[in-house]
Parts: structure tokens; sequence; C-alpha cells
């Protein structure tokens, strides 16, 4: 069988490895800031390195390149300007550490093999590629004088250029990125389903005399071209899903935001042509969007979650993630520009999220009727022996649904009827088939009457400028709080209970978490962390709000955006939040003294509290 | 002289495997058990792999006959007797232990969590855990007041040694055998001279009168030497065993779990115990952490879970140990750390420091099927691209 990462001619081992970074895109990140010229950039990613180190997951050439840059960062002749105060590091403290740093790099590399076997440390540095300089500048400085400064400063500088060469270089090669993995495995199965569907729609064509179906079918025949290309036989299709489900068993999270990715950038294209709602009956969407790959995505979701149903439960939880996001985003853009700062296209966006919803907890139903994914209250301690089955909690999916309802949003509305139903809860479905009237209520007003449009909208943005001020106030409140009670809490809180058994839990890899509302384990994101850097970094409280946006942007843009400019670096600047309301907010450390700006979340401190509070008096 | 009928403890005992002692063996071992009315305070030193632990484990089958309980202070970081790898602990133990050749984790009466595999990353932290154990055993076991001498009676130590004894391990050694001064200092001899300690009591530095009792006696070169080269050998695989037995205490025995991928796939999906970040301090043992970088290098490491008793706790000065955990996970946003540990919920309460050392997870447990963790990665280049050397027969020289 032909490698899963055959990509290119880098055929890799599936042997793992313990590493102390949670993907590829984190080392990548890492690579380029080490290398980039900023020496803010560096320094953060100094300070990682001794992260990484203190997990100790024999580093040695990430160790090795770390202290040769620390090094050459207190080096004038390096950093290119006169070092200022404490920096200034005398020659031949300079010349000590260079010559430390090279014995090191030679040691570390051919001493085992020097150990076992017994050959000359020249003999194995040839074998290891290690340059003869290196090997001359280790054997002066342990037997001999310490070699000039003129001869190891040169060399410490090909020394890392050798690291680059035999580690950073080789190793993004061979880590290569499981999303363009997947993003290529998917389109292979995507277009082998619609190849399969062809067939089955044109014999579907003979049997019936819709005239308006063979217009629909043209664009088949080149799919059935294609399809004799690539091969649309059972067999064929089965080994892709095999493929596909052991790539989301190793990159979760990449196969979930690769597959939402593709079905925005589907959605998007096929917005005009595509009725949603075809997929309310089943049958008739078979036929409907043909002119997409909308069809072979949803297949491929579905092919898989039959295999996975964790698929399904991950996706849910990312897409109401993402839904969630940009409806906080919307927000914060529709702060300064109430009425026509709402982009049509993220509006299209979330409304095809929000189908995207209805659609998985359609196949969530099914998959639930058929047993393959099991329901579990909430506080419910599971059992050991079905830990293994994906578990959807119910309430707290339908709680999630019903926070993201918008009136005049009928997927949600629809979702969340499919979950009671699903609760056997006959009288939340009786309430929440009332829920509706009131939003249709108003769309209809909505097109009869414009001023009453405008009129329900300040109402709307009123009422959520209220709220927003009562969180205002809920943060304050907290982290005045927070600091009165601080040193109270130490003394008094030892004797309460710290530690609590978690009642919920289920299948989860060791080091992700479980999703609020199901058994779908996510990598967590600790982004909060990211942004304390930051503030331990700029002046102390003080400044002022445009202080914390420059600083943010400074932050986000970095000094090299080209460099950046890959997608995932970009991700993983952005850092997907989620607002879970003001209970979420109300816990203290971390989330403490925070604001959701431009879907970050932000240190805010005391005084910018006070001004944005009275802006929002302003506006009330 | 045979040492089987010795150890033919009471009937309800599990009968004793003892292996073949050899009689200079049998005749230190009687020497220190019989030899004085005081309960005896034994240290046992000697290089690697020379049979130290095997000694102390004889010797404390035979003090168990005259004594209820015996003190058992375990100084060996890097291959702990009846704990995990990393921790110095104290240990009483009341039975006599049913097989010589190993032992089972056994909770300890008080531990610290050193959080490496050899004392040579900081000699000062470990030398003072090891006389803080020895002095917390001597003020409750050992030295009695008149009026607890009715309720309790003085119990002997037995004070087991890591195998480096030189340079900085030398020097260690002689710390503790100077604080300590015990009443019988028990030293293996194995037959390559230069890697012996020095012999007589090398501790002391002038003629000063000498308290202690020296026993030299020669490493057992039978099947007990070729089991310790043995261990010599897969040293990480026992302590990676250690630690998955440590953890397999989390579970009641009646669940049966047998191999390593089903314990790593029981602790996966076990339920752990929660606690809030801001409640809990974390410190680096062995290296230095930002401060924003410390969730990241928590994620998915095994922790020491430690209490505070008295005053300000620093690195040099540990805080009590109450056992390992694994943080399984940690959510910023609920503020939660996540921890799998076998420790009690009343033990737990107390906790309210994580040390974090450099005792790695065993990567069994995060190589769950079908659930691996994120801190799994397949391609990864730890070493040189070794262009194919061709081994010669190492040259004698």
């Amino acid at each position: 069988m032909e490698s899963i990462y055959s990509q290119g001619n880098i055929s890799s081992s599936l042997i793992d490895n313990a590493v102390p970074w949670v993907n590829w895109s984190e080392w990548n990140y890492l690579r380029r800031s080490i290398f980039s010229s900023s020496p803010k950039l560096i320094s953060s990613a100094l300070h990682k390195i001794s992260c990484w180190v203190s997990r100790d997951c024999q580093l040695n050439l990430v160790e090795l390149t770390a202290i040769i840059i620390e090094i050459h960062q207190k080096d004038p002749f390096f950093r290119g300007d006169t070092p200022f105060g404490d920096a200034v590091i005398p020659e031949k403290m300079l010349n000590m550490l260079y010559c430390m740093f090279i014995m090191r790099l030679v040691n570390d590399f051919v001493e085992p093999e020097h150990k076992t076997t017994g050959r000359s440390i020249s003999d194995i540095a040839e074998a290891l590629g290690i340059p003869r300089t290196f090997v001359d500048i280790r054997h002066e400085s342990s037997h001999r004088s310490l070699p000039s400064l003129k001869l190891v400063r040169p060399a410490s500088a090909k020394a890392l250029e050798w690291l680059k060469a035999n580690y950073w270089e080789p190793q993004r090669i061979a880590s290569c990125d499981p999303r363009k993995v997947i993003k290529s495995r998917l389109r292979q199965m995507i277009l082998c389903l619609k190849a399969r569907q062809v067939s089955l729609l044109s014999s579907v064509k003979n049997k019936t005399k819709h005239p308006r179906r063979a217009s629909l079918l043209m664009p088949c025949r080149k799919l059935s071209q294609l399809a004799s290309k690539s091969d649309g036989s059972k067999a064929h299709i089965s080994k892709l899903i095999r493929i596909a489900v052991h790539l989301y068993s190793v990159h979760p999270s990449d196969f979930v935001s690769v597959l939402l990715e593709f079905f925005l950038a589907q959605a998007s294209v096929n917005s005009d042509h595509i009725d949603l709602e075809g997929s309310d009956d089943s049958e008739c969407s078979l036929l409907k969007p043909i002119s997409g790959s909308l069809i072979g995505l949803k297949m491929v979701i579905t092919k898989l979650s039959l295999k996975t149903p964790r698929l399904l439960l991950s996706m849910l939880k990312a897409v109401i993630e993402m839904i969630e996001e940009k409806d906080s985003r919307n927000f914060e853009n529709g702060g300064n520009d109430f009425l026509y700062s709402l982009n049509q296209a993220e509006v299209n966006q979330v409304c095809h999220l929000r189908w995207l919803v209805l659609y998985l907890i359609r196949n969530l139903k099914a998959l639930k009727e058929s047993g393959q994914i099991e329901l579990f209250q909430e506080n419910q301690i599971c059992t050991t022996h079905k830990m293994a089955t994906a578990k959807v909690c119910l309430t707290g999916l339908l709680h999630k649904c019903l926070s993201l309802f918008d009136p005049g949003d009928k997927y949600m509305l629809k979702s969340a009827l499919l979950l009671a139903e699903m609760n056997e809860n006959k009288l939340l479905t009786e309430k929440l088939k009332k829920l509706p009237m009131l939003a249709f209520l108003d769309q209809n007003q909505i097109h009869c009457d414009d001023i009453k449009y405008n009129e329900n909208m300040l109402l709307k943005e009123e009422d959520a400028v209220e709220k927003a001020a009562e969180r205002l106030d809920l943060i304050k409140f907290r982290l005045g709080k927070h600091k009165n009670s601080e040193p109270s809490n130490s003394v008094s809180g030892a004797a309460t209970n710290l530690w609590r058994p978690t009642k919920s839990w289920g299948l989860c890899p060791i080091g992700m978490l479980l999703c609020s509302f199901s058994s779908a384990a996510f990598s967590p994101i600790f982004y909060v962390m990211e942004d304390e850097k930051e503030a331990d970094k700029s002046e102390p409280s003080g400044e002022n709000v445009e202080d914390v946006h420059s600083a943010d942007t400074r932050e986000m843009v970095c000094d090299d955006v080209e460099f950046l400019g890959d997608e995932n670096a970009a991700k993983k600047l952005k850092q997907m939040p989620e607002t879970e309301g003001s209970a979420e907010l109300g816990r203290p450390f971390l989330m403490e003294g925070r604001l959701l700006i431009g879907g970050l979340w932000k240190k805010v401190s005391q005084e910018e509290l006070i001004s944005l509070e009275s802006d929002v008096r302003i506006f009330v | 002289m045979e040492l089987e009928s010795n150890c033919i403890a009471p009937a309800s005992a599990p009968p004793c495997q003892t292996p073949h002692v050899p009689p200079q063996w049998a005749d230190a071992l009687h020497e220190i058990a019989g030899g004085s009315p005081s309960p005896p305070i034994v240290v046992i030193c000697g290089p690697k792999n020379s049979g130290k632990s095997t000694f102390s484990r004889l010797l404390l089958n035979i003090l168990l006959q005259r004594y209820d309980r015996v003190g058992y202070l375990d100084t060996d970081v890097g291959q702990p007797e009846f704990f995990v790898p990393g921790c110095l602990s104290l240990h009483l133990i009341d039975e006599c232990l049913p097989d010589v050749m190993s032992t089972s984790i056994r909770e300890p009466e008080r531990c610290f969590f050193f959080g490496d595999i050899s004392s040579k990353r900081d000699p000062e932290a470990y030398m003072d855990c090891m006389f803080r154990l020895h002095d917390y055993f001597i003020k409750e076991y050992h030295q009695l007041n008149d009026h607890d001498n009715n309720k309790k009676s003085s119990i002997p130590l037995i004070i087991n040694t890591a195998g480096w004894v030189k340079g900085t391990g030398l020097d260690v050694l002689i710390e503790l055998l100077r604080y300590v001064s015990p009443t019988h200092v028990v030293q293996i001899r194995i037959s390559v001279e230069t890697k012996n300690l020095p012999t007589g009591a090398f501790w002391l530095n002038d003629k000063k009168r000498e308290l202690s009792k020296l026993i030299e006696v020669d490493a057992v070169f039978t099947d007990s030497y070729n089991q310790s080269v043995l261990m010599g050998k897969n040293a990480s695989r026992l302590r990676e065993s250690r630690l998955l037995d440590y953890f397999k205490q989390c579970f009641s025995s009646s669940l049966n779990i047998k191999t390593n991928k089903e314990l790593a796939y029981a602790l996966a999906s076990l339920p752990p115990y929660q606690v809030h970040f801001s409640e809990v301090k974390v410190m680096h043992l062995h290296c230095q952490v930002p401060k924003h970088e410390v969730i990241y290098s928590l994620n998915a490491t095994i922790v020491g879970l430690a209490f505070n008793s008295f005053g300000p706790t620093t690195i040099e000065c540990r805080p009590w140990c109450a056992g390992l955990g694994i943080v399984r996970g940690i959510d910023v946003k609920k503020d939660l750390l996540y921890v799998l540990t076998p420790i009690s919920l009343s033990k737990l309460e107390k906790v309210d420091i994580l040390l974090q050392g450099f005792i790695q997870i065993p990567t069994v447990l995060l190589q769950v099927r079908g659930c691996r963790s994120p801190y799994m990665a397949a391609n990864v280049l730890h070493k040189l691209p070794y262009k194919k050397l061709k081994i010669s027969p190492p040259k004698r020289s």
C-alpha cells in the first residue's frame, strides 16, 4: 500500500517520538522566529526553547541553536550595534562562550559513537559531516590554549549555518505539513465520490423523464471522464476513506479545519445557485447541487462520520466555535459603524456555517439512531468499558445552539428542534416551536417597514450595549475583588477544596481537552498566555487604550509578514477565541481583566476599563 | 551458612524467596541484626550494580524478625526501591519482603520530589532532602523521649545510597555519612578495584574516634550479578515501568489491567482531578522557564504534587511531596488543571505546589491507539544523518 504521506519524494516513517511542540506549525513558527532579524521574535523564540527544554525530549540540536543565537545576541559583532548597559560582555568571556559552544556541538554528536566504537574523533566527525574546523577548535580549547576570538567568532557563524543545513532545513522538509496531505487526500476523495455519484445519477436519469434535470446533468460528462481517470471504484473509495480516517486520527484539528475551509470555499462559490435547504429532502438534494463539490463534501462528511463518529463531534465543535468567533467579531465591527458595516460576505459565511450545524446535527441524529453515538447527561460519570464510543451531551449542545440563535435564523432553530426531538423532550419541543413566531413576526415587519426595522435594530443594539456595560461592571468588580481578597485567599483558601474529581470525562488523549458538549477531544489553545507575554514586556498598567491597540497590531503583523504569510502561522496568531458569557469572564486569574476585542482576549487595565465604560454611557 | 532457615518467618507470611547468600554476606547481616542492643542505623554503599539493594532487602527481612517495623530511607533517585524515580523516600516496612530480587511500589511515610534521576544537577538540594528525611525519622521513630517510650519503641533504619561513588557522588556520600553517623556502614566492593570506594573510614578526615562499625563485603558474582548487569542496561526502561506501576494504582486491581497499552488506554479515559491553576504554585526544579511559558511546559508532563508545611519553599528547600501526577490537560479559559494521580483525595487536599523536574512521561501513555497525544510526532530528526560508519572493532590502547 502506498504511504499516506507519499507527497513528492519524502517517504516518512510512522515511528512516533515524544516532542515538546503540539504540532509542526508551532515548530515552524519557532524556526521562523529564531532565524528572523527581529530581536523581539528571537527572544520569544529563545523563551519558547527554554520551555521545550524543560520538557526534556532530547533536543540537542534545538538547544545548541538556542545557545549560539543567545551568544550572538550578546555579541556586538553580530548585533551590529553598540551594546547598551548590562549587555556588554568582555571579549574574553565571549571567547570562552564560543569555545564551549563548539566543544559541546562536537562532543554531543561524536562522543556516543566514540565511546562505542573507539574510533578517533576526527574520523567520526568526518563521517557525520562536522567541519574539521570545529574539531580543531574543540581539541585546542580542551587540550591547549584557548583559540582566539578572531577564529571562533566566524566559526560560530559557520556552526549556525551548519545547524540550519543539518537540522532545521531537513526537519522542515521531513515534517511535511499535514494540512497539505489532508487537502490533497480530501480533494481526491471528493472527486471520486462525485464520480460515483455521476454514475449513479445516470442510471437515475434513465428512469426519470424530468426535463429540467437533464440540463443539470450536463456537467456530468466531464465528471465521468474524470471519474474514469481517478477510478471511482468502490475499492478505491474505501481505501481513500481508510486513509482519511487515519489522517483524522493523527491530526484531528488540522483535518477538521481543512474540511471547514473546503466547506466555506465551496459554499461561497455556490451560494447563488444552491439552496442550502435542499438537504431538507435528502432524495431531492442528491440531484440538486451538482455544480459544486458541496455535494461531494457532504458525502465525504457522511461517509467519514460513519467510520469515525467522533469526526462529526469535532466538526460540530469547530463550527460552533467559528460562528461564535465571527459573531463576536461582527459585534465588534458593529460597534464602530452600526448599520452598514456588517460585511455581506461575512454574513453569508455565518449563514452557511449555521446551515452546516443543522446538517451535522442531522447526521448526528442518524448516527445516534444507528447506535454509533451515545448520549450522556451532564455530570454523568461514564462507565469505563464504554469509553471509546463517541458521546454527545444533548443539553449542552442544545444550550449552544440556543445561545447562537439569532432571530430570523432558521437553521439554528431547526437544529435545536432536532436536538429536542432526539432528547424526547416534548415540552421543550413545544416551547421551541413557539420561539420562532416572534422572530418571524419581526422578519415580516422588516420587509414591510424599514423604519420599524431600524427601530428594531436600535433597540437590539441598545440591549447589546447594556449587556456589554454589565459585563464591564462585572470584570471591574472581579478585578477589584481579586486584588482585595488576594492575601486573605491564600490563607483561608488552603482549607477549602482545592481539588475535585472531574465529574464527566471520556476517552481523551493526554495533553488534550474534552469539548464541553461531546466526547470530542481538542488541542488546548493557550493564547491567553501568548498575550501575557506581551503584557510582561510592555510597560506595566499605565498605558491607555491606544497603546493596547498598537501593541497588538505590532504583535499581529509581526516584523516580517511575508515570512508569516503562511496560513498556519497566521492562524496561530489569530487564535480562535470563544465567548461563553459572563460566567466565563468571572473566573479569576487568567481571564480576569480581559475583554474580547476584535476576536482576541486583551488584557485591560483599570483605567482603560473606566474609559471604555464612559464611552458606553455615551451610547446609552 | 545458609540464610533460608532464618527467613522462614511466621507461618502466616508468604514464604520468602531467598537466593543463595554467600557466607560473607550472611555474617555481615547477622552482625548488624544481632550485634547491638539498640536498633542499628545502617548505611549501605558501593558502586553501581554491586548489590546494594539486594543486601538492603536481605537486611530488612532479617531485622523484621526482631523488630515490628524497620525504617528504610531510599536515596537512590535513579533506581528507587519502593517508590518512583526522582523521589527520595522514607518507608516504614512491617512485613517481610516476599521476593528479595524485586520490589513493588509502596506508599512512603514521607518523601521529597527531587525531580531528576541523578543527584548531579543539584547536589545541595539532594543532600538537604536526605538530611531532612533522616531528621524526620530520628525525631519520630528513633530518638524517643521517656514519656513516648510506653507507646512505641525505637526502630532501626536502613539507608540505601546511589551507586555514584566518584567525584561529587563521593562528596555527597561523605556528607551523608558525617551527618548521619550510622552505627554500621556496609561497603560492597566489586572486583574492579578502581571503581570502588576508598577502603576504611573514608568519610572521617582526621583520626577521630570512630563510632561506626565498618563492614566491607564483596559483591556477589552469581546469578544476581548477571541480573544486575542486565538492570544497568535497561535502567531507563525500568524507570518507565516503575512509573507505569505507580499510575496503575489509579485503578483497582479488579480491573485487571495487564499490558501497558491497556493501562495507557485506561488512563486516557480516567476522569482526572481538577484544580484551579491560580490556586497552585508551579516550581521548575532544574531549569528556568519564563512565566508565560509555564502552561506550555506543564501540559502532558509528570509533576511532583507537593504541599507546604513549613514556611516559604524554595528550590533548595523542597516541600514534602504527596506523590506524582500527570498534568493531562489545561483549560486556560476555565482556569483548570486536570491531573491524574493515584493519591487519595484526602491527601490531595493539601497539595498546593506542582514541582516539575526531568521525570519524563512514558511515551506509551501518549500513544493510545486512535487517541494519540499531540505531543507525539512522526518524522522527528533527533540525530544527525549518520553516514553509515563502518564499525571497526575498538582499538585497545
